[in-house]
């Protein structure tokens, strides 16, 4: 781009900087509206466009499903076919069984069955179901079987706490070899569950990672705290299970995957084969409909809440767990002072639609960004967040960019403005001229003497010119006329005709001397002051209206003609002398003539015999003789001058007159 | 502006005479150009020294624009006290020079032989031989 550009470009990258600016200092604010959503919005679109694939199964699911329920009855089953579905499965010898559910009251029917489920889960490495809640029919004197060896800060202000929890009643809850719990952190999907949470004042282990526990046969859980909060959640060294600040695991989820399902109705009919269990995570939960706690998954799929626990454990065993690096802030921010800076560099200097292509371009690259680093190294990167900012930041630029050209285009407008409105002053004081030249000329219809019929006009060419023509009563008797051509053009051209006009009219009105003195002496006065060295050539004339007597003398003008009926049109020889202002001290010879009643002189300047074609041919006086021949006697002196002027018109054919053309038509009528 | 195209004028010397020769049409368009091609001679047309002969046979055709330059022509010669004639024009040039009474402005002679011949008998010496 040109350098004329480059302040308004300047203008609008100082706007862009303030405004990326402000947008950085945003950034550090996290409550600010609809922030929340569209992380999660974004994060979910990672999880759809890169679903896990369930690589290993160490989880299986006994599922309470709808066959089951057809086959043994409604829910709530007799607790004698759990600890029968218990013993079923504990002789594939699993890793550890997770009973999703709760047995909150006691058997309905007997007490003996709580009494064999109790036996049951003692017998198998069993983890049970507690849930968090605020109601008062909750228990907070649990204890946890696993225990955590906690390093740095206490967690319980970072993890999720609950007063209260549901529990099974004390018999069945006791007999386990531990309880954990499986409340999920559920806002509008389920992303995230805790692997440590606290009921009252004692931590707990999360329904999942217990279970790995439990399998491992280690005893702790070591729990990492610093001042940002919970840092690390882990079992064992080698088995990383990254947590965000409040002990979350974040789950990547693949789709849901019926495999993962084996009906509880063949496991008591025994028609699995014992090696599914075998040394997996066993999870029992129902799914039947009606009673199913469902949740949904980021693929905006409904599943049992039971496969939410086996996606976890899916996750931790395959090294699948989602992290949220502590730098992804400040990676966040880079990107969008990055972006900014190519935004701020393109935008400004860019067409509108390159600047939405490259624009376009950068969020699809960061886009892309937050995916690989989603699919690739399982990190949640909000990229949501600098896009954002970069589509403000855009909008902001292209508008300033838009708005600039818009007043840069206006102001454009406003010089054209301002140069059209100097033309037209420049034209009007032109027209001011033409207006002047034309308002010294007198007025053919003002004339009242009927022995006379007079008709006179003229066409100014494009520059002010110099012709003149005049008419006026010298006395009752005696009508005087002029007409003349300033050799020149322009102001000065003006003045001189303005000036040889009145001169000729006063002298012609002071009488006495004769049209002969009349022009000398005007000839000695142009002279005078004429450093332009302009000369008028005029022709004037003094008609007697009593009886026809002309007098007239040329200065070197165009020769009358005239027009008598019962004639050819003939340009009729003038005494008189040299233009005026060319030779001083010229005395003018002056012609007297006799005019019949009805005989018409047609004056001219040489705007008539001399206007162009295009071609550069002049009118001519042949051309302008034929045109007199057409003439009609008696035909009215508007008419002729009429049609000298259109005659000429249809000569030039368009082009440019470069003089004044001046017709002046007399026709003495007779007394 | 107009006026200002260029004029070959094609100088001829006999003796203290200088004859020009402007051809074609001279009106508004070059007008100036007349001006410029005549003002080199006419700086030597003076008492005692150039005479100018403007041999107008190839003249077609002479407005009122170019009428001036011969105006202002014949004003400077005459302050220097030097000597401009016009010869041999064709008739359309004649009747304009009649009509404008340009005829009264320069003398004019029916040839150039006839217009050195009333400046100088070396020119007319010079022509003639």
């Amino acid at each position: 781009m040109s350098r004329p550009h480059e302040p308004r470009v300047g203008r609008i990258r100082a706007f862009g900087v303030l405004f990326l600016a402000l947008l950085v200092a945003a950034s550090f604010a996290e409550d600010f509206p609809g922030r929340q959503w569209l992380r999660y919005e974004l994060f979910d679109a990672y999880q759809r466009i890169a679903p896990r694939e369930r690589a290993s199964a160490p989880a299986v699911i006994v599922a309470i499903d709808e066959d089951s329920l057809e086959r043994y009855g409604q829910w709530p089953w007799p607790r004698r076919l759990i600890a029968r579905l218990l013993v079923e499965i504990g002789e594939a010898r699993p890793a550890a069984i997770g009973l999703d559910l709760l047995f909150p009251e006691p058997d309905r029917l007997s007490a003996a069955d709580d009494e064999l489920l109790a036996v049951a889960l003692a017998q198998r490495p069993t983890v049970l179901a507690i849930a968090g809640t605020g109601e008062a029919r909750g228990v907070n004197n649990l204890y946890s079987a696993a225990a955590f060896r906690v390093t740095g800060a206490d967690p319980l202000p970072f993890v999720d706490r609950y007063p209260r929890a549901l529990a099974s009643i004390a018999q069945i809850d006791g007999s386990a070899a531990s309880r954990a719990l499986i409340s999920a952190h559920v806002d509008g999907a389920v992303r995230s569950v805790p692997l440590v949470g606290a009921i009252g004042d004692t931590l707990f282990p999360g329904f999942g990672l217990e279970l790995l526990r439990l399998a491992s046969g280690v005893t702790a859980i070591s729990v990492t705290v610093d001042a940002g909060g919970v840092s690390k959640v882990s079992i064992a060294p080698d088995v990383p299970t990254p947590v965000d600040s409040n002990a979350h695991a974040w789950i990547r989820f693949s789709r849901h995957v019926p495999a993962r399902f084996v009906s509880a109705a063949e496991v008591l009919e025994r028609r699995v084969a014992p090696n599914v269990f075998e040394s997996k995570v066993v999870l029992i939960g129902v799914t039947g409909i009606g009673v199913v706690d469902q949740a949904l998954t980021p693929h905006r799929e409904r599943v049992p809440g039971v496969e939410i626990h086996a996606q976890l454990i899916e996750n931790i065993f395959d090294g699948q767990l989602l992290s949220l690096p502590s730098s992804a802030r400040a990676l966040e921010r880079g990107l969008l002072v990055l972006g900014g800076m190519v935004l701020l560099f393109v935008v400004p200097r860019a067409r509108p639609l390159p600047a939405v292509g490259i624009f376009a371009a950068l969020v699809a690259l960061t886009a892309a960004l937050g995916v690989r680093a989603f699919d690739s190294y399982h990190l949640l990167i909000d990229v949501a967040a600098p896009g954002l900012g970069l589509t403000l930041l855009f909008g902001g630029l292209l508008a300033a960019t838009l708005g600039e050209s818009e007043r840069q285009r206006r102001a454009l407008r406003e010089v054209l403005e301002h140069e059209r409105f100097a033309a037209a002053r420049l034209a009007g004081e032109l027209s001011a001229a033409n207006r002047i030249q034309l308002g010294m000329l007198p007025d053919p219809a003002q004339w009242r003497d009927a022995r006379l019929e007079i008709a006179a006009l003229m066409e100014p060419a494009r520059e002010v010119g110099g012709d003149l023509y005049d008419f006026f009563k010298l006395d009752e008797r005696h009508a005087g006329f002029v007409i003349g051509d300033v050799a020149g053009k322009g102001l000065p051209a003006s003045m001189i005709m303005a000036i040889g006009k009145a001169l000729m009219r006063s002298q012609m009105l002071r009488g006495g001397a004769g049209l002969g003195a009349v022009l000398t002496r005007a000839d000695a006065e142009i002279a005078l002051d004429n450093r332009e060295s302009l000369f008028i050539t005029a022709l004037a004339g003094v008609i007697s209206l009593d009886d026809g007597r002309l007098e007239i003398a040329s200065a070197g003008h165009e020769l009358p003609w005239l027009l008598r009926a019962g004639e050819a049109p003939r340009s009729i020889v003038v005494a008189g002398g040299p233009p005026l202002g060319a030779l001083e001290g010229y005395a003018y010879d002056v012609e007297t003539l006799a005019l019949a009643p009805g005989d018409t002189l047609v004056l001219i300047t040489d705007g008539v015999t001399e206007a162009m074609d295009k071609q550069g041919r002049l009118y001519g006086r042949q051309r302008l003789a034929a045109l007199l021949a057409t003439i009609a006697p008696g035909a009215p002196a508007t008419l002729i001058a009429d049609a000298i002027r259109d005659d000429v018109a249809r000569h030039a054919d368009g082009a440019e007159p470069a003089d004044d053309l001046t017709v002046m038509v007399l026709r003495w009528r007779g007394n | 502006m107009t006026g200002a195209a260029e004029m070959a004028l094609q100088p001829r010397r006999f003796a203290n005479c200088v004859v020009l020769s402007p051809g074609g049409r001279v009106d508004h368009q070059n007008a100036e150009g007349l001006r410029a091609a005549l003002a080199p001679h006419l700086a030597h047309c003076a008492t005692g020294r150039d005479a100018v002969v403007l041999d107008c046979a190839q003249l077609e055709y002479i407005s009122s624009a170019g009428l001036r330059i011969l105006m202002l022509a014949a004003k400077q010669v005459k302050t220097q006290g030097g000597k401009m004639t016009v010869a041999a024009m064709q008739p359309v040039v004649a009747e304009i020079f009649e009509i404008s009474r340009f005829n009264l402005v320069f003398q004019t002679h029916d040839t150039v032989r006839q217009a050195l011949a009333s400046l100088s008998p070396e020119a007319l010496a010079a022509f003639g031989s």
